[in-house]
């Protein structure tokens, strides 16, 4: 059974028709990208998974599971979690109260003692910075804490949108270290990026998307060397 | 040359300083503040308050004068800064002196209202228009002595600041310690005629609390990091010793203090923890959850007429039940008042939100005193005959009008205790504040506390981490409004009738000043605002006439200068000081 399926999946905005009938599919352990220009729908494509937006029409399960049945707060219960786009950390608290937070839908205090130290370790930035306010940290350290926070509710799949918006390069290939570390301990991420390069060079697939649909999808490698998309994401003439 | 201009521009600065003074003092002058404070006297036969507020412009304007010269010049020296402090003083009461020579020879009274002869014949000292040369003289030596304390060792320019200050507050209060300690007659009534006049304080008194509080203040600065390491390295069983030494003496003064306080203190004190009860519930929605409340009001009523028509003994009460039954169905009412509110504006945000419940907040004041309803809430006429609380047993209702008597609860034929005075009422008010900050604080610290905050720094992020926000935005909603349902309720039997029209937007406002004013989301910070916002106006009857004026004033000052609050929570200290804290931390 695979992870995640999304099946012909319509959105609106009012009466504007931003998702037409997606189709994905993601297999447990996978890292799957979802590249494509601005307004193309990527964001709403996270946001209507991870229940947010309701779709008009479509069904999206989670190992099978109904995820359209929840409500927008279930379900990270189910093991989805999701870094949203611009980071939204909770900007008045500190950074530990940003992490307790991630695991708001967790009980077992002893497990998340551990998760927590797991998340310092992976972002040791954070340990240093753990009293300070959320709010005045660096762009970088706060696309760590929010990638942290969602770790913290344990999923067993991971959204992320746009992790590398604003950050240095140098601060790009760190994070993105990271997700190929973090899939390596058995979360399956579906990561949607603009800056469709590095997306492809760390994903195992992906899938092009363009006004509200699916024009494309195939391995990253062979995304990669596809004279369209080198045309159109890549920069490459 | 650089030298030379930068001397003319400290020149100008101290010019702008002063007139800048001048026009605050022109303004509380016109205004009639200075008028008022003047019948009451700061020392008696020496300095009248009013003196003393305009004297205290000229001080402020020569000190902040020096302090910029001392900025703006390369060298800066004494007698550069007291120049300046000179000129800023006499500025700022230049202005007041030009207004009374003017005021001499035009009737500007048909405009300004308040320049009436008396504000002129105060202006210089009953001296006429041949006294006009006091007031910049006066200015003048108040601006130079702001300056020169500049130059003052920190060790004595503190002390002295700090019993100016206190004499001035002392003076304030003066009639309120004056009442409680003739009260109590003997010793109590001539220390206190020896200390306090009819108008202020004595001469004997302000000299002795001058230099009481200078030993006090100069010993503290001495001494007083030395006391607190001390007190600090002592073994963890002596602290906690102390600690207990400490609270018993706060409860033994709260304890006791109605026995002697008098009506009025009591009131007032049980007004001020009706509004502490209130912050706190607003604290929950807009401190913690970040949802804007403009009709805060409404819950305060609702409890209040719950009780009010549940025990009133007047025509429109219902059942005749005692108060203690009364309050919790009020609290219940209110928070199902709350629920009632909070289900329509789930999903209305910011701006929106403080519209609509500001509309929610005038329609149950406008239902609670419509003719339309005046056969359930009595209109306008308000339900009054509010049974008082009583620790005994109560009678059987007997007929309308005719309040049930209380009888002892061990002796039927005897009276029970009738909580019929504010004093006794005091009692409830400031039991019902501290339970309600406890529980506060443990909210705060709770898996709720933790979703309000995440709620109030955004909504998608917190209900994509698990947060239920219908549950979680209900639940502040009826959490606060119980909160200020039980001070409505309190509010009702303090009273013994109630009033629709005592229930205003300005109410709401209030409660929501309070909070910023105290700090958002602190809960000692309400407790400030409210002694602050409340209290202070409420016992001094000269202020109370310029209560909104002072609290716009306030407000305005605390947003430039202290915006985190008075008593702010930890993290809006940091979040407004991070800079500081961030470069001590590297």
């Amino acid at each position: 059974m695979s992870m995640l399926t999304v099946n012909n999946v319509h959105t609106y905005y009012g009466s504007i028709h931003a998702l037409r009938g997606i189709n994905l599919t993601i297999e447990q352990g996978e890292i799957v990208t979802l590249i494509g220009g601005n307004g193309a729908g990527k964001t709403t494509t996270l946001r209507t998974i991870s229940g947010l937006l309701k779709p008009a029409q479509g069904e999206i399960t989670l190992e099978g599971d109904d995820l359209l049945r929840y409500k927008p707060h279930e379900i990270v219960y189910k093991g989805l979690s999701m870094v949203p786009e611009g980071r939204g950390v909770f900007a008045r608290m500190s950074v530990l109260e940003n992490l307790e937070m991630g695991a708001f839908s967790r009980n077992n205090k002893q497990e998340i003692a551990r998760n927590l130290d797991h998340v310092m370790t992976l972002f040791p930035r954070l340990k240093e910075r753990r009293t300070q306010l959320a709010g005045t940290l660096s762009g970088g350290e706060q696309q760590m804490l929010a990638t942290g926070r969602a770790l913290m509710a344990e999923p067993r799949i991971l959204l992320l949108d746009e992790p590398s918006m604003g950050l240095a390069p140098v601060l790009v290939e760190l994070i993105f270290d990271t997700i190929v570390q973090i899939n390596k301990e058995g979360v399956t991420i579906l990561l949607v990026e603009q800056n469709a390069l590095m997306a492809l060079s760390i994903a195992h697939r992906g899938y092009v998307l363009q006004t509200g649909e699916i024009v494309l999808s195939d391995k990253a490698e062979k995304l990669k060397s596809d004279p369209e998309v080198q045309k159109a994401y890549l920069g490459i003439e | 040359m650089m030298n030379n201009t930068n001397k003319e521009n400290s020149l100008w600065a101290a010019i702008k300083i002063g007139l800048l003074g001048g026009a605050v003092a022109l303004f509380i002058s016109l205004v009639g503040m200075a008028e008022v404070f003047s019948k009451r006297d700061v020392v008696e036969k020496t300095m009248t308050l009013g003196q003393f507020v305009l004297l205290a412009i000229s001080v402020a304007s020569g000190l902040l004068a020096a302090r910029r010269t001392a900025a703006l010049l390369d060298k800066p020296n004494t007698a550069s800064q007291a120049a300046a402090g000179l000129i800023a003083g006499f500025f700022s009461a230049a202005i007041l002196t030009l207004f009374v020579i003017i005021g001499a020879k035009i009737n500007i009274r048909t405009v300004f209202l308040n320049a009436s002869p008396g504000l002129y014949s105060m202006l210089t000292l009953n001296q006429g228009v041949s006294g006009v040369w006091i007031l910049p003289a006066a200015g003048a030596v108040s601006g130079l002595l702001g300056a020169l304390s500049l130059s003052l060792p920190n060790a004595v320019r503190r002390p002295l600041f700090h019993a100016i200050l206190f004499i001035f507050f002392m003076a304030l209060f003066s009639g309120l310690f004056r009442v409680v300690m003739i009260n109590q007659s003997g010793f109590w009534e001539k220390t206190a005629k020896y200390l306090f006049s009819q108008t202020g304080m004595t001469r004997p008194g302000a000299a002795i609390f001058f230099a009481l509080v200078v030993a006090i203040s100069a010993f503290w600065s001495a001494k007083g990091q030395a006391i607190k390491t001390n007190v600090a390295n002592l073994p963890k069983g002596r602290q906690i010793g102390l600690r207990v030494i400490a609270f018993a003496v706060i409860a033994f003064i709260a304890l006791g203090l109605p026995l002697v306080s008098g009506a009025f203190i009591a009131q007032v004190i049980v007004i001020v923890a009706l509004f502490i009860l209130m912050g706190l519930g607003l604290n929950i929605t807009l401190g913690f959850a970040g949802l804007l409340d403009l009709g805060f009001v409404a819950f305060y009523a609702i409890g209040a007429y719950t009780v009010g028509l549940l025990t009133s003994y007047g025509q429109y009460g219902l059942q005749h039940i005692s108060f203690w039954a009364a309050i919790p169905l009020a609290v219940l009412v209110a928070m199902a008042a709350g629920f009632t509110l909070g289900l329509p504006v789930l999903g209305v945000r910011g701006d929106y939100l403080a519209i609509a419940t500001l509309g929610f907040g005038e329609i149950v004041r406008l239902l609670a005193g419509s003719d339309f309803l005046a056969k359930y809430f009595g209109g306008p006429q308000g339900i009054i005959g509010i049974q008082k609380p009583c620790i005994g047993v109560l009678g059987e209702f007997t007929k309308v009008d005719v309040p049930r008597v209380c009888y002892s609860l061990f002796d039927a034929a005897k009276p029970g205790i009738e909580l019929s005075t504010p004093q006794s009422i005091y009692y409830i008010a400031v039991a019902s504040a501290i339970l309600i900050a406890f529980v506060s604080w443990r909210l705060r610290e709770s898996r709720l506390g933790r979703a309000w905050m995440a709620i109030r720094e955004d909504e998608d992020v917190a209900e994509a981490l698990g947060v239920n926000l219908i549950q979680t935005k209900l639940l502040a909603y009826m959490l606060g409004a119980a909160m200020a349902g039980l001070g409505g309720a309190i509010f009702a039997t303090l009273i013994g009738s109630i009033f629709a029209t005592s229930m205003q937007l300005i109410v709401s406002i209030n409660v929501a000043s309070l909070i910023i004013v105290g700090g958002m989301g602190s809960i000692p910070g309400v407790i400030v605002g409210a002694i602050a916002l409340i209290g202070l106006p409420e016992l001094l009857r000269e202020v109370s006439e310029f209560r909104y004026l002072l609290y716009g004033a306030t407000l305005i000052i605390m947003m430039l200068a202290k915006p985190e609050g008075l008593w702010p929570s930890k993290t809006t200290q940091r979040e407004l000081h991070h800079l500081d804290a961030g470069t001590s931390a590297e």
